[in-house]
């Protein structure tokens, strides 16, 4: 191992991360709300979408 | 709506989602200062990415108008160019929020920052020239002109001035974008999805832009 190796990986523990938060935290819930909003806006654009498809062909 | 020319927007929704997912899920790299702000790499630098894909889409355009006087590639120019323009602005303020909690201010004096500012004043030039016209043909010729040389200025601006000096942003001043200290495999995998998607999302959205610009231009000249 090289010296900058071990260094990073010496330094590296101490760094804060959010560990906990994705095991106990309910962070899932999170995820899937935001999981959520993206479809729903994604979806609103296929909805646009298919609104002007209709405009045109008039 | 056929399936055929639908793909690409179902995919690049596909992968916003997994992005919108795996981007908060996913293992990232421990480093010291960025923490968990590593993640915004998924969300702030596709901004960018698909900026640049639509700016290029709009000064293509424009180039095709010029050669065939076709209005619809006008169109196409003018709603490229703002929806990369308003990516643009949601890219600055996602870094400023991002830069405010890592380099200790949301605006500091760095040179890729500055290049953006001008880059996007330039951009602002083209939108308050088309407004000046009255006549539509005139309007299009020299906002074509304009985009090209706005694209022109653009393009240098941020992908060379900040790497002739010394930026904050990584990739600048010397060394490569994203090298392997700062995103490992796994985030890669998430990256390029992310990327990927927000092009597709961003070229989805300008072209229906440019086909809502169509339909009123055709409504007026009935």
């Amino acid at each position: 191992m090289s010296l900058d190796l071990i260094l990073s990986i010496l330094l590296q523990s101490d760094v804060v991360m959010a560990d906990g938060l994705r095991q106990d935290g309910k962070f899932w819930v999170v995820i899937a709300v935001v999981a959520v909003v993206t479809l729903g806006i994604l979806l609103y654009l296929f909805l646009l979408d298919k609104r002007v498809s209709k405009l045109e062909k008039q | 709506m056929t399936l055929k020319n639908t793909w690409w927007k179902i995919l690049g929704a596909i992968l916003l989602v997994y992005v919108s997912i795996m981007g908060l899920a996913g293992e990232v790299p421990r480093q010291p200062i960025l923490n968990e702000t590593i993640r915004n790499v998924y969300f702030h630098v596709p901004m960018w990415f698909s900026m640049m894909t639509l700016m290029t889409i709009s000064v293509w355009r424009s180039i095709q108008y010029l050669r065939t006087g076709d209005i619809i590639r006008d169109q196409q120019a003018i709603a490229f160019a703002s929806t990369a323009f308003y990516l643009g602005i949601l890219g600055f303020i996602t870094g400023a929020i991002w830069g405010k909690f890592t380099w200790g201010s949301a605006l500091p004096a760095d040179p890729k920052l500055i290049a953006v500012e001008v880059g996007l004043l330039i951009y602002a030039a083209y939108f308050i020239l088309r407004g000046s016209f009255e006549d539509e043909q005139k309007k299009a010729r020299l906002s074509a002109v304009y985009n090209i040389f706005a694209f022109a200025a653009f393009m240098p601006l941020v992908w060379i001035l900040p790497r002739v000096t010394d930026s904050l942003h990584p990739g600048n001043g010397g060394n490569p974008a994203f090298g392997k200290y700062d995103m490992d495999n796994q985030m890669r995998m998430v990256f390029y999805p992310a990327v990927i998607g927000w092009v597709l999302v961003g070229i989805w959205v300008a072209s229906l832009k440019a086909r809502i610009i169509k339909l009123e231009y055709n409504k007026l000249n009935q």
